[in-house]
């Protein structure tokens, strides 16, 4: 009995090892590790081993500039200004079903916070809009603009700017009750809603310059707390009491006379002030790309004119570039052209930038993909109407090419099916 | 008595399944069709060369003449795995390239039941579609970048068959199942200037909706001789090419593929009582095999597959009883194959591979089955011809076996 299990327990103890063995090969040699060849099969017809031509070059189809008419509502700023051939209106409208009916107004004002001024008396008036006119909203306010109604509702005039004692009034500048309003409007939008269609601030007649109002868009950090600085419509109830409303819709439009920028401009007008802009659609005829290729990069390169830059000599500015969103050609300058909310790539622009490099991969690869039609793109300088940065590029219409925009795209195809022969 | 059962079989051969060690790197040749072709072979028939479409064995298990599962005794189970290591070399490449992998390339079942029916299920790869190649391209400009393709996955079939031993000398059978898969290839450009954007897709092809048929006979007219034939044909399949790049666009293409068929013979010849040898021959009709809606496509122009296996093999003794050493039960094996891929080919003529092959049966319990040993060493492709060689070393063990009485 002794001797039978000896002789089992060598029998399994040899298989035992057999197999131990053999699964400690598969489980710690070599073949078990994952390798990588750098080798490609010289004969294969799928073209893995193609060299591939990953970078292009692209022309300008089309460029020119634009000077915005008007902006949606999603600014944070409202620019106000008046020159002999173009001004600005700034329209806020309020919802007044907060307002208390059965308590009586004593007074209606508007507190507004400025940003920028030169230290000079501004006069505003305050207009109401048209109350026969269809509503409007921030996001598509016609660019022929609300009617205000001819006599002022309301006028001020006030000192706008820097103050020596307060080194950061140059910057947001909290102006209170700058102008008053007759407790009779209000009364009448709460007795009539209908007629509620907001009111128009712009400069007087004889004040020529510019001063901006922050929307109510905007927010500011204050020790890292968010704070309000909307413009505020405070009304004031007899006895004890105060209400204020925000906008619940502002926005602003330019009205400008000046004659339409040539299309054929040998330069493109980047202006913070008054927004201009420059438009430009690349010509994608010669890129040899389709949907499902993949866009690495696409830069574009602008040369800017010398001695072009406005700014302050150690502040740089930033310039961004974004997707349009809408038509437009370079024979007639639009009043405004559609574009995406956020820019696919922004720069810092210094007085010694010669060129500005832009990358638009996404917007080109959206192009490609057949996601967005290629309407172009459109170069600003952010914080229009808050600063007065303004620079000039090189158009594709300069006299010499070797000034003039060009594109840079890196990109590369995907495989092809295994079914198809693609060895070049 | 008390006996494992078919469950506790399946879980054996499910955990063997699922900590196999996945590695993502094998031929090159992977990367061309439907991927590098697969025979049926299990790890046994691998010893012999790739011999099994005649040999009348009760624990033969490979996926190739369903007439063969005729001779199952019991219910048994069969598991493979199998490791590989390539050396690939070009013609323009001073040294070669070494990568490796492991799969599990297949696992069937076969019952037994009722009377002289046996019934059989399983799966198996037809192609295995691992590769992986890193290049860098446009060395020295400003978009250089590192292209790394991973290539994964496999053609594969799911298949149930049923076959009938008649009178202890004929065994017909057919088999009946499902080709499909998909070959999934991640590209992966990883630009040297960092502010260039890396990006990825993934390409995949599939095959659909193709179903298989194939029927066999074996056939043993005296004791010491066996043989066998078989025939399969596949019905047009569905192929599907999808591919996603990184800003998730999709698109597809798809085409009606025409599979090929295929057929085999094979015999054994048993000289003594302990030794066999063993010839397989068997084709695939590649050369037949189309894009129906599309003339231009590199699938017509595939090379017929052709297998030729020649193998010897020293059985157990017929003569040895439980009590026999260990040593008297072993089955050694011995071969020789040669194979022509079906893979298009740049000069037309057909891709060739060849391997010796040995194995090592060892017997589980006395008369439950095997585990089985294989190596096998060989190249395939040529170099100067072909342009790309590969040779191979390739290890595998597997699992075949019964009902296993504990009280043994």
């Amino acid at each position: 009995m002794t001797i039978e299990t000896e002789r089992w327990g060598r029998r399994w103890l040899t298989v035992a090892a057999l197999v131990g063995a053999t699964a400690g090969v598969l489980a710690t040699g070599p073949g078990c590790s994952e390798g990588e060849s750098d080798l490609f099969n010289p004969g294969s017809t799928r073209g893995l081993d193609a060299p591939l031509d990953t970078l292009d070059t692209v022309t300008i189809g089309e460029d020119r500039s634009y000077r915005s008419q008007g902006e949606s509502g999603q600014r944070s700023s409202l620019l106000l200004l008046r020159q002999p051939e173009y001004s600005s209106v700034a329209y806020m409208l309020f919802d007044v079903d907060n307002v208390d009916e059965d308590r009586v107004i004593t007074s209606v004002s508007l507190s507004v916070r400025l940003s920028g001024g030169t230290g000079d008396e501004v006069a505003v008036d305050a207009h109401e809009v048209d109350p026969s006119i269809p509503e409007w909203t921030e996001n598509e306010i016609p660019l022929e603009g609300p009617p205000l109604l001819a006599d002022p509702v309301a006028r001020q005039t006030d000192t706008v700017g820097f103050n020596p004692d307060n080194p950061d009034s140059a910057l947001v500048q909290l102006k209170t009750d700058i102008l008053s309003f007759p407790v009779s409007l209000i009364e009448r939008w709460l007795e009539e809603p209908e007629t509620n269609r907001g009111i128009g601030l712009q400069l007087q007649s004889d004040n020529m310059g510019s001063i901006v109002l922050l929307s109510s868009e905007a927010v500011a950090v204050d020790d890292d707390a968010v704070v309000t600085i909307t413009p505020e419509l405070t009304i004031d109830y007899e006895g004890e009491g105060v209400l204020n409303l925000e906008p619940v819709q502002d926005g602003y439009l330019i009205f400008d006379n000046r004659a339409p920028e040539p299309g054929d401009a040998p330069t493109l007008l980047l202006d913070q002030e008054i927004a201009s802009r420059a438009l430009i659609r690349p010509d994608l005829s010669g890129l040899d790309l389709e949907r499902g290729d993949t866009i690495h990069r696409a830069e574009l390169f602008l040369r800017i004119v010398p001695g072009t830059y406005e700014y302050g000599p150690d502040e740089p500015f930033s310039v961004g570039v974004y997707a349009n969103r809408g038509p437009w050609t370079e024979a007639v300058e639009p009043d405004t052209v559609s574009r995406a909310a956020f820019a696919t790539d922004v720069i810092e622009v210094e007085e010694d930038t010669e060129v500005l490099r832009l990358d638009f991969g996404t917007t080109l690869q959206d192009w490609i993909d057949g996601e967005e039609d290629n309407d172009g793109l459109t170069l600003r300088i952010l914080g229009e109407g808050l600063q007065r940065a303004k620079l000039q590029v090189y158009s594709s219409e300069a006299d010499s090419a070797a000034f003039r925009p060009r594109i840079e795209v890196v990109a590369s195809r995907p495989l092809d099916p295994r079914w198809e022969d693609s060895g070049q | 008595m008390n006996t494992l059962r078919i469950p506790a079989l399946l879980c054996s051969a499910l955990a063997l399944a699922v900590f196999t060690p996945s590695a993502e790197a094998g031929s090159l040749f992977a990367s061309e069709g439907l991927g590098l072709p697969r025979d049926g072979y299990d790890i046994a028939a691998r010893g012999t060369g790739g011999t099994s479409i005649g040999s009348v064995d009760p624990y033969q298990m490979s996926v190739n003449n369903p007439a063969a599962i005729g001779w199952v005794i019991r219910p048994q189970v069969q598991a493979g795995l199998v490791t590989e290591n390539n050396w690939i070399t070009t013609r323009d490449s001073d040294g070669s390239t070494r990568v490796g992998g492991t799969r599990l390339p297949g696992i069937r079942l076969a019952i037994p039941w009722p009377g002289s029916l046996r019934w059989g299920a399983g799966f198996r790869d037809l192609t295995d579609g691992r590769y992986t190649i890193e290049s860098v391209f446009n060395e020295g400009a400003d978009d250089e970048f590192t292209r790394t393709i991973h290539g994964a996955g496999s053609i594969g079939q799911l298949y149930a068959e049923f076959a009938v031993p008649i009178a202890d000398v004929v065994s017909v059978g057919a088999r009946f199942g499902w080709v499909g898969g998909t070959l999934r290839e991640q590209s992966e450009d990883d630009f040297f200037d960092g502010d260039v954007t890396d990006t990825e897709t993934v390409l995949r092809t599939r095959v659909e909706n193709a179903k298989s048929a194939a029927f066999g006979i074996q056939a043993r007219p005296v004791e010491r001789v066996s043989v066998g034939a078989y025939f399969g044909q596949v019905s047009n399949a569905r192929l599907k090419s999808l591919l996603e790049n990184d800003s998730g666009v999709t698109s597809e293409q798809r085409r009606k593929y025409d599979y090929p068929s295929t057929w085999g013979i094979g015999g054994a010849f048993r000289m003594t009582k302990r030794w066999e040898v063993l010839a397989d021959y068997s084709t695939t009709m590649w050369s037949d095999a189309e894009v129906l809606d599309d003339n231009t496509s590199t699938f017509n122009d595939f090379q017929d597959g052709v297998h030729i296996g020649i193998g010897v093999r020293r059985l157990s003794d017929p003569a040895a009883t439980i009590r026999s050493r260990l040593s008297r039960r072993t089955v050694w094996r011995l071969g020789y194959r040669y194979d022509e891929l079906g893979l298009p080919s740049p000069t037309g003529d057909p891709i060739k591979e060849w391997a010796l092959t040995g194995g090592v049966g060892i017997p589980v319990q006395f008369d439950r089955g095997f585990v089985d040993g294989l190596v096998e060493f060989g190249r395939r492709g040529d170099k100067d011809e072909v342009g790309l060689r590969e040779t191979f070393f390739r290890m595998g063990v597997g699992v075949t076996f019964q009902q296993l009485p504990p009280a043994f």
